[in-house]
């Protein structure tokens, strides 16, 4: 099993930055779902007029 | 605690597996032998009550009173959707993160919290569903609001699900320490799954608590009303999100096992990654199928949230499709096991168990789970899926094939290599993925038939029978003949598994450690040499990977267009 | 071994290593596929006739009941079959779901006419699962929920009986529920 080898972070490209910040993909992708997924549902419902 | 191994530990408590050179702690795997034992329980016992849903709804044994029915079917939802899913997702966590990454569990003691609170809920739920009384109605997996089940069920729920966020907090603390001893440092790829299967059962997780604790709260009577669609809405998050954990479970099973029994490497990391992330962002907008054929929710959110953002997800899942068998071929060709378009396949280790179990899980989670899904996710398409037994017909595809094979493998290679234990039976444990898979596969396609050819309703004891009606299904009576014998078989494979994995535990002889060697083809593949001059995965072929994927492809085209052509015959509907 | 294993962490730039020129097709073909089957669903709203979309009202279960009522009250009546089935007075159908039956069904309709269907439950969530009697494949569900009221048009150009069953448990008496919509024909 090899040991990885620490790296700059100037020698590694931007998109490889990202998939190695896994917390801040984290909270982006929770925060993505809030308002696709249950603030959108949530403004939905809230528009349903009487009947 | 549950010292069954015959391993030792160095003084610091860790040890080297002969097999994958992983270095583990005796914190961690602990902790896996107990979750892992655990939900192989939980499967008898849901796979038990399979027995008797099954030969319900096949009429012609007509085994329960109706009444009793949805009793069953809430216990057999409870324990193979739920239990047996999420003991063994809290292990595969523990065995992507520390495991892999050579580290101790964390905060072990809050693991044994988390595995105890998810132990009294599982009790309770089972407790209050058993003990029901009018007016409580059996909660089946949905308890869809307003309809009244025990108040104890809704307890039991929040219970289990917080012991489950409890006891993924070790693994995350895991992954916390590991970045913050090697900040520019990747994590492996199967880690990186692992992490990202913990993010969306956090995601699942939590809004299952934000779903179930006003629903307690409206049962025990502090809140007066709560709303059916906000409900429908919020408890999807959970219904549908735990079961895109097992989704990403069970990929990154695919990659960890493809690797280790068939010597798969990955074809790339680049790729590979964006898939994860992909699923990351995507894949929970998926509990919006279930609020297809719903009013309430408008189009656009349908559509958007339904498709996983423009299908996003399913790119991810394609991917995976691709990555997974190039990985497993670049890495025989690699090894000289290649010989030809598909030798590489042919010559791999079709008598392991752990290996097959793999390989049948991708095949049937692809061409039956994974495509069906897809389908009755369109927003029209719904309507001929929904709450049909074409329902249940995919996700015992996805889960009961899918992911309850990779389980299985998975657990036959805990058995060998956690536990230190070779398989009792022989050739039992060799055919049980291909009976059960077999098996099982058929099931799912009778109901995908009875669903969709025949409309057959899911959760209904006699649709032979409909009191006070002269209708009835009876034309789909031979297909549930099929559906009923192909059921009896299917739990019989399920049995056998837990048979055999009881058996081991009990009465295997030691494990020593090795895989067998293989035997390298005469013409294997592209040569290979270590150094610096050594082919980089891409420069390999991956000509039979192609043709697999693109038969699969095409499948999915047919089966895809068939489906809409069904759809277009139902008289007109909507502006 | 030199190939890359999913157990080992990627050394240095991992993100500029070439894709496998069939991997690349195959990336391409994914994302073909999820724009046209995205596309496709957003355009059968367009030239396609089966769309699940109307409005939905807030409406108490009570307040439904009596809207189903007022209009059963204003429909004719038909024997069709030995069954006393509501004529619609208008192009409003209604139908009431509740444990366990179908206020408003069995229906008389003609076919070809383009009804507005209003669909709605009393007490607790229930499935107006639809089919024609002489071919079971053409067979639809929607979900019926108490506190709304959704309208969809529909039109059926086959005559013939239509079976409804409720496919959302509701309760012990589940099973039972059956109605049945009469489509005539010219």
């Amino acid at each position: 099993m090899a040991e990885g080898t620490d790296t700059d972070a100037t020698d590694v490209p931007w998109p490889q930055q990202l998939l190695e910040s896994e917390w801040l993909l984290a909270g982006a992708a929770i925060l993505f779902f809030t308002l696709s997924y249950i603030v959108w549902g949530l403004i939905d419902l809230l528009a349903i007029p009487s009947g | 605690m549950l010292d069954l191994a015959t391993y030792d530990y160095d003084d610091d408590g860790f040890r080297t597996c002969g097999v994958t050179g992983l270095r583990i702690h005796k914190s961690a795997e602990d902790m896996v032998k107990l979750f892992g034992v655990t939900s192989i329980v939980a499967l008898a016992v849901g796979g038990a009550f399979a027995l008797f849903v099954a030969m319900t709804r096949w009429e012609v044994i007509g085994l329960l009173p109706p009444g009793d029915f949805y009793q069953y079917l809430t216990i057999h939802a409870w324990y193979l959707l739920i239990f047996w899913m999420v003991f063994m997702e809290i292990a595969i966590l523990y065995v992507g993160g520390p495991f892999v990454l050579g580290r101790r569990l964390p905060l072990k003691r809050v693991s044994g919290a988390g595995y105890g609170l998810m132990v009294l809920g599982a009790a309770i739920i089972t407790w209050g569903t058993w003990t029901q009384e009018l007016p409580n109605q059996a909660p089946l997996l949905t308890s869809y609001v307003p309809l009244k089940s025990p108040t104890s069920f809704y307890l039991g729920v929040d219970v289990f699900l917080l012991g489950a966020v409890v006891a993924a907090v070790p693994f995350l603390a895991s992954i916390w320490q590991e970045k913050r001893e090697t900040p520019n440092q990747a994590l492996p790829l199967i880690a990186f799954g692992a992490f990202i299967t913990s993010i969306v059962a956090l995601e699942a997780l939590v809004g299952g608590l934000i779903t179930y604790v006003p629903t307690l709260l409206w049962r025990a009577g502090f809140l007066e009303h709560l709303d059916a669609a906000w409900y429908r809405q919020m408890y999807w998050i959970i219904g549908h999100g735990s079961q895109q954990i097992n989704l990403l479970a069970m990929i990154t099973i695919w990659y960890f096992l493809t690797h280790v029994l068939g010597g798969a490497e990955v074809a790339s990391e680049k790729v590979s990654r964006t898939a994860f992330v992909l699923y990351l962002f995507f894949i929970n907008l998926g509990a919006a199928h279930h609020l297809m054929s719903d009013p309430a929710v408008s189009t656009g959110w349908r559509m958007w949230n339904t498709s996983y953002a423009a299908y996003g997800a399913v790119i991810a899942s394609m991917i995976h499709a691709f990555a997974i068998p190039a990985g497993l071929e670049v890495g025989r060709r690699r090894k000289n096991k290649g010989g030809g378009t598909f030798g590489w396949l042919w010559s791999a280790p079709w008598k392991d168990p752990g290996f097959s179990a793999t390989i049948l899980s991708i095949i049937l989670f692809g061409f039956l789970g994974g495509t069906t899904g897809v389908m009755m996710g369109q927003m029209q398409l719904n309507m001929t899926w929904h709450n049909t037994l074409a329902t249940p017909g995919h996700f015992h595809a996805t889960v009961a094939t899918g992911t309850t094979l990779a389980f299985m493998g998975l657990g036959y290679y805990v058995l060998r290599l956690v536990f230190g234990r070779d398989w009792i039976g022989g050739i039992l444990a060799t055919i049980q993925p291909f009976l059960y898979a077999g098996a099982m596969g058929l099931v799912c396609l009778m109901m995908m038939y009875l669903g969709l050819l025949f409309g057959v309703p899911r959760r209904h004891p006699s649709v032979m029978d409909i009191p006070g009606s002269a209708f009835d299904f009876a034309p789909s009576k031979p297909f549930f003949a099929v559906f009923g014998i192909a059921a009896l078989l299917a739990i019989l494979g399920g049995a056998l598994f837990v048979v055999v994995a009881v058996g081991t535990l009990l009465f295997g002889s030691e494990y020593d450690g090795t895989l067998p060697e293989e035997t390298p083809l005469p013409d294997g593949g592209a040569s290979a040499t270590d150094g610096p001059d050594s082919k980089a995965a891409h420069a390999f072929s991956m000509r039979g990977t192609f043709i697999l994927t693109m038969v699969f492809f095409l499948t999915f085209v047919v089966l895809y267009a068939l489906n809409w052509y069904l759809l277009s015959q139902v008289w007109t509907i909507g502006p | 071994m030199p190939g890359q294993s999913p157990l080992d962490r990627p050394e240095g730039d991992w993100w500029n290593t070439e894709v496998n020129r069939r991997e690349t097709l195959w990336l391409g073909i994914s994302g073909a596929w999820a724009a046209t089957i995205f596309g496709w669903m957003l355009g059968w709203t367009q030239v396609g006739d089966q769309n699940q979309i109307g409005p939905t009202y807030e409406v108490p279960p009570e307040q439904y009941q009596n809207k189903v009522q007022s209009y059963v009250d204003e429909s004719g009546t038909a024997e069709i079959a030995g069954e006393e089935a509501i004529v619609p007075a208008g192009e409003d159908v209604f139908v009431g779901a509740f444990q366990w039956g179908w206020d408003g069904l069995p229906v008389v309709l003609d076919a070809g006419e383009t009804y507005t269907f209003h669909l709605g439950a009393y007490d607790v969530q229930h499935g107006f699962s639809l089919r024609r009697e002489s071919n079971l494949s053409q067979q639809i569900s929607l979900q019926m929920l108490p506190g709304y009221e959704w309208e969809l048009e529909m039109s059926f150009d086959d005559p013939g009986t239509y079976h409804v069953v409720c496919n959302e448990f509701c309760g012990t008496g589940h099973r039972t529920m059956h109605g049945k919509v009469f489509v005539r024909g010219d």
